[in-house]
């Protein structure tokens, strides 16, 4: 519904005439979800696949400690990122990169939320990671798997146990976003409206428009589903 | 079963008893999501509640340790719960 103003003069608009304004996006963010680091998950219907060149973007706030962030049943462990300290694990397939330079432990240093985004272009062997929008490390690729992800804080099958956090707009590309992308994802630090972006092929709000225990594909049909968890695991915290 | 906040109740539970648990009494979805320990083969598996299950109260299931959300994530941390990637 447009914003109604009531003019009491000026500008070739008679007293009185009511100007409606343009419909503004309906978009808004209000929800995230609570994994209590003990045996809540998200696994999703099927692993999303992000191929030979993909990116996967998200919100992501932190207790102590170490755990898994997403899950994917396929590879070794059965993570895909895993978090100790301020140590971020990346691993496709049976390798894993460390990502712990300066520039990264610091970003990670943090009890608040940030964004994060990792691209992977298999072709050339470039693997990075930008926290907050900035580009903090980057590794060679450690293989050639596919970039999978199986659940949103894990996967049942896992042997690692899952870190106490909260995770919000979890969203995957077949593309290699680039800084500018990356950039307009992170948009100063507030979740922005994805709808149309290209080469989105699964985007999940993580409790907005969502109704427990169904965690939306908001591109396709591939929902996750909240395990071990409660209605009360949505909540309103959020970046 | 609605489970969540600081009064709940983490419990470690032996594998025996597994067919004795009412999952609609506690916060775990299933048998097959539950969260095992790491031996082989495994010998317990957690289950979280804020209103005591029935199978507990009754004395049909006896936990082996009961937990607070703290005490049960420094639990969770230890070897023989969770793998851990060194460097």
């Amino acid at each position: 519904m447009g914003v109604s103003i009531n003019t009491s003069k000026t500008l070739g608009v008679s007293a009185g005439t009511k100007i409606i304004a343009p419909q503004t996006s309906a978009f808004s963010n209000t929800k995230s979800i609570d994994f209590d680091g003990v045996d809540d998950m998200i696994p999703l219907g099927s692993s999303v696949n992000m191929g030979q060149a993909g990116s996967l973007s998200f919100w992501f706030k932190r207790s102590a400690g170490a755990g898994v962030i997403m899950g994917e049943p396929s590879y070794t462990y059965k993570y895909l990122l895993y978090i100790n300290g301020n140590l971020l694990y990346f691993r496709a397939g049976a390798n894993y990169r460390l990502f712990n330079n300066t520039a990264t432990t610091n970003a990670l240093n943090t009890s608040d939320w940030i964004h994060i985004v990792f691209t992977r272009d298999v072709s050339a062997t470039d693997l990075k990671l930008y926290v907050d929008g900035a580009l903090t490390q980057t590794h060679t690729t450690n293989n050639s798997s596919d970039f999978l992800l199986g659940g949103i804080g894990g996967v049942p099958t896992m042997t690692f146990a899952g870190i106490a956090c909260k995770i919000d707009e979890v969203s995957c590309y077949d593309a290699i976003l680039d800084a500018t992308a990356v950039s307009n994802i992170y948009n100063s630090g507030t979740p922005t409206d994805l709808t149309g972006t290209s080469n989105l092929i699964a985007w999940y709000r993580d409790g907005d428009n969502d109704t427990y225990p169904t965690i939306n594909d908001n591109v396709g049909s591939n929902n996750g589903t909240m395990t071990n968890m409660v209605s009360g695991d949505i909540i309103t915290d959020v970046p | 079963m609605e489970v969540k906040g600081a009064s709940q109740t983490y419990a470690t539970i032996s594998l025996n008893d597994l067919s004795k648990i009412d999952f609609s009494q506690i916060g775990e979805t299933s048998e097959d999501t539950i969260r095992k320990n790491l031996l082989d083969p495994p010998t317990q598996f957690v289950i979280k509640w804020n209103v005591e299950p029935s199978f507990i109260a009754d004395g049909t299931v006896i936990p082996d340790g009961l937990y607070t959300h703290e005490e049960c994530i420094e639990l969770m941390a230890t070897s023989t719960w969770s793998d851990k990637e060194t460097i």
